[in-house]
């Protein structure tokens, strides 16, 4: 009775759906203060003075802090932003202040009641404004506005060029959204009497994160614990570390008392990460039989003011563009500037949903151009098992061929394509393809995850993974493969939250790693665990080792197909002898992948995901309004462990890529954020679902766990792309920025009327 | 937020309490649903007033019914209950569909017609319906007792109506033999989403098929919700062809001054306005 594959709804489903699970903003601590920030009122001004005199004498603050008040160290992987801002804000989400007080209010008003005295500095709110000649710096060290670029490339790109019958040219701009997350941020900061820290966070990255948090705010490691709280949505904005983070701390430390900080919902919009802003400038070509000859990219993100976790997104854009189908030369470059625009995090996907709008926009245009059919085209640039990619990317197991096949047929894409009609309401299909690492990513020296598993004596699996829930459902399908490894009852298995101090190490919850690679770190744990219970069963029911086996949570010797012992009568007797023992295991899993060279160039992941999605859309031409009728989806998930999870994680997907696509967008004007509030920032509500057909192709992945790769980011990756399509389709035009808002659709429908 | 001053809440149970709790503070502050103040007051857009008098609990305001000749619709009717209710169904249709459009099902439960009424958003998606049903708003004091305004006069500048500061709403009034009313809501999404363009229109024709009375009401597209008086004009005594079609939509531009804010922009709303107009009287039936 294998629970692989089957439909198990999420472990924690009652507690969440019962009101019951302690989300950070649940979390209180005896004695405990809240916290709120004073946020810059400039996008990039000196700060000539902060009076916190009328902050202090409000009756219940108890603490005020401004970055005189701390040792304001700087971090972030471009060092360019600090816990508190002191001399000069570059950014409207920027912090200068923060206050502990009895209530969440006082603290609030107290912030209020902070006069900051500005002197405006010229700022810049585009990537080609920074650029220009003689714009301002926004960092003296850095005068060219680009902290960073990268450089890739792969093949000749001059002789792949000139061997080309058709070239496509085309820019493409992707825009701001946001998380959303339904929990908003927070962090409990609790010192000990001794001056040990523990805090209470949602990161998805806890080892990481004590390392980084305790440098910041200038603690030895071994003096911080980090106890992840359950947390309320992540999609990668909990990947950093961000300045209300180490606030919350020094607000405990100068307090003397444990403190909460949460945003509220406006906060969340103002002082959260985006998605990574991008524009692609992009050349492609094709021979005459639709082979795919090179690609030249150049990418410039718009940095915003401090730097987080968004300026490194090039790593995944350059994947899709090197290897999503096989091409001969590819060369990317992409230059990361300094804007006084909000900065970018790390959104699902990385980076990729951008790179795949612009990629797939052009194999389109080839295929117009060559007069192929859109899908045949891709068929005809897939690779196969065993290839390797330009980029060094061996593909084990690739389905993408069979991907493309499958939604081809489930969509009736060739009765659908290219029949819009003659009414106001015009349809359209469009499809996209998509490439994302499914099996971890060595990004790090090291990519690898821990397990520690306990059997107790009633026959409970206790199992720590250094990995964890975020929301993805990760914990019901580590509870599986230990059920199923071990051959325990489901409800037997119990995963337990990150707490730095008992867990093993992990690297974090990133690049849709989790199912592989604490998968297999759990099956390494489970199957040693089942060698010493069946050890120690053979001594008890005197029969050998290779005679039993464990299934349904009972001890069967094979021979008879009896049950002679439970798993948890074994695990008593243990305990309940002398010279007992104890049922503990440990593992620690690492991938078979390498980290890539200094040209970007090496098998990162252990495994790859793909997938392809056919989007069928409805275009009111009079209005503008794009409806999206139908998603067809077929993703390479290797094998579905829970059938269950893994649909949610591709609706969830698709609804997330459906509101980048059409709705969703965080409107910034000279800096500043107009629409932080859900009334004016559209996610897609329930009537915007389409109907979803989702089909897994299941061949099985070599090293994943019983097959399966990850897929946690992959069906947002290619949705924007084939809705861009689809509305083509439909009406003619390609878009090339998003979202397709009603305005946006119509004036590009009556531009080319 | 925390404010120094305090707010005195009243709670009539009747509406001679509530006429009565008006009377003695003039300008209160009246709650129905809360739908629009409670967003207002939680954002800080607006300040908490002094007074509140919370109209909830008052039964008389809450029927809907079919008196004589005309619909009533009580100030306190939700949105939901709007929808559900097989008057408004039988004599206004187009109401209940403009109710359907108002935020999302949480917001329907709360959300009362009468404060769609007073909140007096240019975007309130019920009162272009009430413009093109020609209805009747009804207003009573304690002094003066019950008011009948015409909604083609109620709102009267931006947020502006023409309710006196001790005067409510008790209900709406719609004639039962009025032509039917086609509504139509242009915005990003289809649920709680505030129009970037709406529209209400009826027509009443001849039996030779000229247009004898024509209603054009607007929302989002203006200072107020208003009718397109000259595209009404440039359809009156005339077929329903593509001339009177054309004269329509080109004269509606004169009639409505879109702007850009958060969720459209003037050209948009301009165009759609255009586009819609000329769909709903190409298509018109009846």
């Amino acid at each position: 009775m294998s629970v692989i594959g089957a439909r198990v709804p999420k472990l924690d489903a009652p507690e969440r759906a019962g009101g019951r699970i302690r989300y950070v903003h649940d979390i209180v601590v005896p004695g405990m203060l809240h916290g709120a920030i004073r946020r810059s009122d400039r996008v990039h001004a000196r700060i000539l003075s902060i009076d916190v005199s009328a902050a202090r004498a409000l009756p219940g603050v108890r603490a005020v802090i401004t970055a005189n008040d701390i040792e304001n160290r700087p971090f972030g992987h471009g060092r360019d932003n600090t816990p508190l801002k002191g001399d000069r804000v570059l950014c409207s989400r920027d912090e200068i202040a923060a206050v502990a007080a009895d209530t969440e209010a006082i603290a609030r008003e107290a912030c209020r009641l902070i006069r900051v005295e500005y002197e405006d500095l010229a700022a810049v709110f585009s990537p080609e404004e920074a650029l220009a000649p003689g714009a301002p710096v926004l960092y003296s060290h850095v005068p060219d506005n680009q902290p960073f670029h990268y450089d890739y490339a792969h093949g000749d790109l001059e002789a792949a060029v000139a061997e080309s019958d058709e070239i496509v040219s085309d820019t493409y701009r992707l825009h701001y959204v946001t998380h959303c997350c339904m929990g908003t941020s927070g962090i409990v900061a609790d010192f000990s009497a001794a001056g040990a820290l523990t805090v209470h966070s949602s990161t998805q990255v806890p080892h990481m994160y004590r390392r980084d948090l305790a440098a910041i705010v200038g603690l030895p490691p071994e003096k911080v614990r980090v106890v992840q709280a359950t947390i309320g949505g992540g999609f990668g904005s909990k990947l950093d570390i961000y300045p209300f983070e180490p606030i919350c701390v020094w607000l405990a430390r100068r307090s003397g008392r444990p403190v909460r900080l949460l945003f509220d919902r406006e906060e969340e919009f103002v002082g959260s990460p985006t998605r990574q802003p991008a524009i692609f400038h992009m050349r492609s070509g094709a021979r005459r039989d639709g082979t795919f000859t090179f690609r030249d990219v150049r990418i410039v993100l718009d940095n915003g003011g401090h730097t987080s976790w968004g300026a490194t997104t090039p790593f995944v854009m350059m994947q899709t563009f090197s290897s999503l189908y096989r091409c001969k030369a590819v060369k990317v470059r992409a230059d990361v500037v300094y804007t006084n625009n909000p900065y970018a995090g790390s959104f699902r996907g990385y980076g990729n949903p951008q790179a795949t709008f612009a990629l797939e926009a052009q194999v389109d245009a080839l295929a117009a151009r060559l007069g192929i059919d859109p899908i045949d085209l891709r068929l005809r640039n897939v690779q196969e098992p065993g290839e390797v990619t330009g980029q060094g990317m061996r593909f084990h197991s690739i389905a993408h061929k069979e991907c493309l096949e499958t939604v081809r047929e489930r969509s009736s894409w060739t009765m659908k394509r290219g029949r819009p009609g003659e009414a106001h309401l015009r349809r359209g299909v469009g499809v996209a393809s998509l490439l994302h690492v499914g099996g971890g990513a060595k990004m790090y020296r090291t990519d690898g995850c821990g397990t520690t598993l306990k059997l107790d004596d009633f026959g409970i699996v206790h199992v720590t993974s250094g990995s964890s829930e975020i929301g993805q459902g990760s914990d019901t399908v580590l509870a599986q493969c230990a059920a199923e490894a071990m051959g325990v009852r489901l409800e037997h298995v119990r995963v337990h939250r990150v707490d730095t101090d008992l867990g093993p190490w992990d690297v974090g919850v990133h690049a849709s790693r989790t199912t592989f690679i604490a998968g297999n770190s759990v099956l390494m744990a489970a199957r040693e665990a089942k060698k010493k219970l069946l050890g120690a069963a053979s001594a008890q029911v005197r029969r050998p080792v290779e005679r039993l086996d464990v299934t349904d949570s009972e001890i069967v010797d094979l021979e008879t197909g009896q049950a002679v012992s439970t798993v948890g009568k074994v695990v008593r007797a243990l305990h309940f002898r002398e010279r007992g023992d104890v049922i503990m295991t440990s593992a620690y899993y690492e991938p078979p992948s390498q980290a890539q060279d200094e040209g970007y160039k090496g098998d990162v992941s252990a495994t790859y995901a793909f997938g392809a999605q056919v989007a069928e859309v409805e275009v009111d031409v009079e209005t503008g309004v794009v409806r999206l009728v139908r998603l067809t989806a077929a993703h390479d998930v290797g094998r579905a462990i829970n059938r269950l999870g893994i649909e949610g994680q591709i609706e969830g997907g698709i609804a997330m890529g459906a509101g980048y696509a059409l709705t969703e967008e965080l409107k910034v004007s000279r800096g500043v954020v107009e629409n932080p509030r859900f009334r004016d920032y559209h996610l897609v509500t329930a009537p915007e679902i389409p109907e979803i057909d989702v089909t897994f192709v299941e061949q099985g992945d070599r090293e994943g766990p019983f097959g399966a790769k990850g897929v946690g980011e992959a069906p947002l990756i290619p949705v924007a792309a084939a809705i861009a399509a689809a509305v083509e389709d439909a009406t003619g035009v390609r878009f090339t920025s998003l979202p397709l808002t009603p305005e946006r659709v119509l004036a590009g429908l009556r531009e080319r009327s | 937020m925390i404010h120094a001053s305090t707010t005195a809440i009243t709670r009539p149970r009747s509406l001679d309490e509530a006429l009565a709790a008006l009377e003695k503070s003039p300008g209160a502050v009246l709650l129905a649903g809360g739908t629009d103040l409670m967003v207002a007051w939680n954002a800080g857009e607006r300040h908490l007033p002094e007074r509140v008098v919370d109209l909830w609990s008052v039964p008389e305001l809450a029927t809907i019914g079919v008196a004589g000749d005309a619909l009533h619709v009580g100030a306190l009717a939700t949105h939901s209950r709007i929808v559900g209710s097989p008057e408004v169904r039988a004599h206004a249709p187009a109401l209940a569909e403009a109710s359907r459009t108002v935020g999302a099902a949480q917001i329907q439960n709360r959300g009362t017609i009468g404060g769609n009424i007073a909140n007096a958003s240019p975007a309130g998606d019920t009162l272009p319906v009430l413009l093109a049903m020609d209805a009747t708003i009804v207003v009573a004091s304690r002094a003066r007792g019950e008011r009948p305004v015409p909604a083609d006069a109620f709102w009267t500048a931006y947020r502006r109506t023409a309710l006196a500061p001790e005067e409510l709403i008790v209900r709406v009034e719609i004639a039962r033999d009025r032509p039917q009313v086609l509504f139509r809501k242009v915005g990003t999404r289809r649920a709680q989403a505030i129009a970037k363009v709406s529209m209400a229109l009826s027509l009443r024709r001849s039996a030779g098929g000229a247009v004898e009375d024509a209603r054009i009401a607007w929302g989002s597209v203006a200072p107020t919700p208003v009718r397109a008086r000259r595209a009404e004009d440039a359809l009156r005594g005339k077929p329903l062809d593509a001339a009177s079609i054309g004269a329509a939509c080109a004269a509606l531009p004169q009639d409505i001054s879109p702007i850009d804010d958060i969720r459209s922009t003037r050209e948009y709303r301009l165009h759609v306005a255009m586009a819609i107009l000329r769909r709903a009287l190409s298509g018109w039936v009846g």
